[in-house]
């Protein structure tokens, strides 16, 4: 039975994803490149903001490419977790004439969003080889790092998901929360700008994490990710961040999948 | 209970109960809400359903019948594991189609392919046996040169008849269909019962919720009722019927949720069965031809002795427009001393000028005298009857036409 369920939800979850991806672009003259174009979009007003008129890229190495990378990561995270919050509800009709495993929903959402990111890391990699970046072996460590930045955010979509059916403010909270994370993340601001006492915070973050190795290894091996000579508890403290939330989100979506047909 | 008897069982309800919350929140005054945002909210407690109890068999047709809010398809969603009960436990034994609709996810977006893949995937079946099945489903619901449309394109119909198919795959061996028949065309309908005429001769359960009281009769074998979330009959199709038409039709609701004896020992006399005949051979559920002698055979079983008990019946069509009333008082046409015990067979014969249609036989029995009214057996039987040629109207008694030109007269 459980492994049936297994399989069930793995299935699923393709589908729906898929199909969810297919929707999206439907019917737009230039289809799925609308899921590249708008992190270029995003990167290039950012881009305008920060760097030709605020100058936070000054005597940064290739700027364009690390701030356009980070966007990347970030947008996968902010659209999963956002899509995520409200997923049950918008999907109460199924939930409430059938059953199978819940989970499948925000997971879905998350497929989704995996394979925009897919296209969006081709279309930054090529980037990266012609605006100087040039392929490494290092660039073989960015699988990991992207498995890490989904489990993350799974972690956190699952959490939010259970958490609305019950209480819908916290769909106005994590419109807050996000944008605040995205200010609180080294995406638009180098490391270096960051007060000396604040950088242990700051990158204890999972995300600061993934982006700065991110960086890393995409674009140059010979910069540091900025923890290097930070205590180890900062070191270790991301991974441990994301493994708790992901489990704590299975936990609490798990014990309110239940009931949840009663609530949407 | 025997050891057999035991394992026929594959639903099994036991004492389930389920109460939703619902919070009443006075949004009186922006301001209010403003002042006290974490003001407390009232809750109701609705009771949908109250200690709950019942099993189904192996094979049978299991009909679940009641108003709107009475708990009907909460009960269905809790067998299904939709909802989880708060007391009390639902055990299935094999295969449970998880759903209580037809077509649940489908998305109008996407083309009719798309679709039976993400249903197939929700009714889960995997990506490979899909792909297996197809080819039948589609040939099933007849939707072969559509399947590439946008869903939103299908009619009503071609949609149902989709979901149906794919239904049919999940090869659940227990269905749980909420008022999913009575959809599709003619043709459609009846290749869906015969679907699950098969399924119930291969040893299928069907759990079956529903208003449509001759549906019930036709495949249940059994069925209950519910009434504010709680089972206040339980038993004989028939007799649930028959209560279920006490309590909506004849408001009489002490009567309708009295405890159900399974012989009815203070009535004096029961209809047992009412069969159809043409030329004195029963005909089933086939059509009777019009132009021979329709028949109509009741058995009526007696608790107590009676004298010359009348025995009524009446046809009506759809609407329930009564067409033929008769009984064997008015023939004179005694049926006797009744001992307790016995069954008296009534036999009302007639040329059948019925057009081409659907009728339904009510059953009556009545002291002597014309004394008090016993019992009376709404649609207790229903049949179609056959003609070489369509006419419209009620009756084709054997017209005969001639045409004369009387005259001409010269312009």
């Amino acid at each position: 039975m459980a492994s049936k369920s297994l399989r069930q939800t793995v299935t699923l979850t393709g589908i729906l994803a898929r199909s969810e991806f297919k929707l999206r672009y439907a019917g737009s003259a230039l289809g799925f490149l609308w899921s590249v174009a708008k992190p270029l979009a995003l990167f290039g007003i950012l881009y305008f903001a920060f760097d030709y008129i605020l100058g936070f890229g000054n005597g940064i190495d290739r700027y364009p490419l690390q701030l356009l990378l980070a966007i990347v990561l970030w947008t996968f995270f902010s659209e999963t977790t956002l899509a995520s919050t409200s997923v049950l509800v918008a999907r109460a009709d199924m939930i409430r004439k059938i059953s199978f495993p819940r989970i499948v929903l925000p997971l879905s959402v998350g497929g989704t969003a995996i394979l925009a990111m897919l296209f969006n890391l081709l279309a930054v990699l090529v980037i990266c080889i012609i605006g100087g970046a040039p392929p490494t072996l290092s660039w073989l460590w960015l699988p990991l790092i992207i498995f890490e930045l989904i489990i993350f955010t799974i972690g956190v979509s699952l959490t939010l998901a259970a958490l609305f059916v019950r209480f819908r403010d916290v769909g106005q909270i994590w419109d807050l929360g996000a944008q605040l994370l995205f200010y609180a993340t080294p995406i638009i601001y180098p490391v270096s700008l960051i007060p000396e006492h604040l950088r242990g915070l700051v990158l204890a973050n999972p995300l600061a994490q993934i982006i700065q190795d991110a960086r890393l290894v995409v674009i140059d091996p010979t910069t540091g990710t900025g923890r290097e000579d930070l205590s180890t508890l900062v070191q270790v403290a991301p991974f441990a961040i994301t493994v708790i939330v992901f489990a704590l989100g299975l936990w609490i979506f798990n014990r309110a999948a239940d009931r949840v047909a009663e609530f949407v | 209970m025997s050891a057999a008897a035991t394992d026929d069982i594959v639903i099994k309800v036991d004492a389930v109960s389920k109460s939703f919350r619902i919070p009443h929140v006075e949004y009186s005054s922006l301001r209010g809400r403003v002042l006290h945002p974490f003001a407390k909210t009232t809750v109701e407690e609705f009771d949908a359903l109250e200690d709950v109890s019942f099993e189904v068999r192996r094979g049978e047709f299991f009909g679940i019948v009641g108003r709107n809010g009475s708990g009907k398809s909460t009960l269905l969603k809790t067998i299904a594991g939709i909802y989880k009960p708060d007391s009390g436990s639902v055990t299935v034994k094999g295969t449970l189609a998880p759903f209580i609709e037809l077509g649940v996810g489908f998305n109008p977006e996407l083309s009719g392919r798309d679709n039976v893949f993400i249903n197939g995937a929700l009714l889960g079946l995997s990506t490979s046996r899909i792909k297996e099945r197809y080819d039948d489903i589609v040939e099933f619901a007849e939707l072969e040169r559509f399947m590439d449309l946008k869903l939103r394109n299908f009619s009503s119909g071609m949609q149902v008849r989709l979901a149906f198919a794919i239904a049919l795959e999940a090869g659940a061996d227990i269905l749980l269909t909420d008022e999913v028949l009575a959809v599709g065309d003619e043709n459609f309908q009846r290749k869906c019962f015969d679907v699950f005429r098969e399924r119930k001769a291969a040893g299928s359960t069907i759990l079956f919720v529903t208003h449509d009281m001759s549906a019930v009769l036709d495949f249940c074998d059994r069925s209950m009722m519910l009434q504010h979330g709680k089972v206040v009959a339980m038993g004989d199709t028939r007799e649930v019927v028959r209560r279920y038409h006490q309590l909506n039709v004849h408001k009489d609701e002490a009567a309708a949720t009295a405890p159900m004896a399974t012989a009815q020992p203070d009535t004096p006399a029961h209809v047992e069965h009412v069969e159809l005949l043409a030329d004195g051979e029963p005909i089933g559920k086939s059509p009777a031809p019009q132009g021979t002698r329709l028949g109509i055979r009741v058995r009526t079983q007696f608790h107590e002795t009676m004298v010359d008990p009348i025995v009524g019946v009446v046809v009506t069509d759809r609407l329930g427009k009564q067409l033929v009333i008769t009984n064997n008082w008015w023939v004179r046409e005694d049926a006797g001393t009744c001992e307790a015990g016995s069954t008296l067979v009534t036999t009302f014969e007639f040329d059948n000028v019925l057009c081409a249609n659907e009728y339904y036989v009510h059953a009556e029995i009545a002291e002597a005298g014309p004394g008090t009214v016993i019992e009376t057996r709404r649609e207790a039987a229903r049949f179609n009857v056959s003609a070489p040629i369509e006419t419209y109207g009620v009756f084709d008694p054997a017209v005969t036409v001639s045409n004369v030109i009387a005259e001409t007269v010269s312009p």
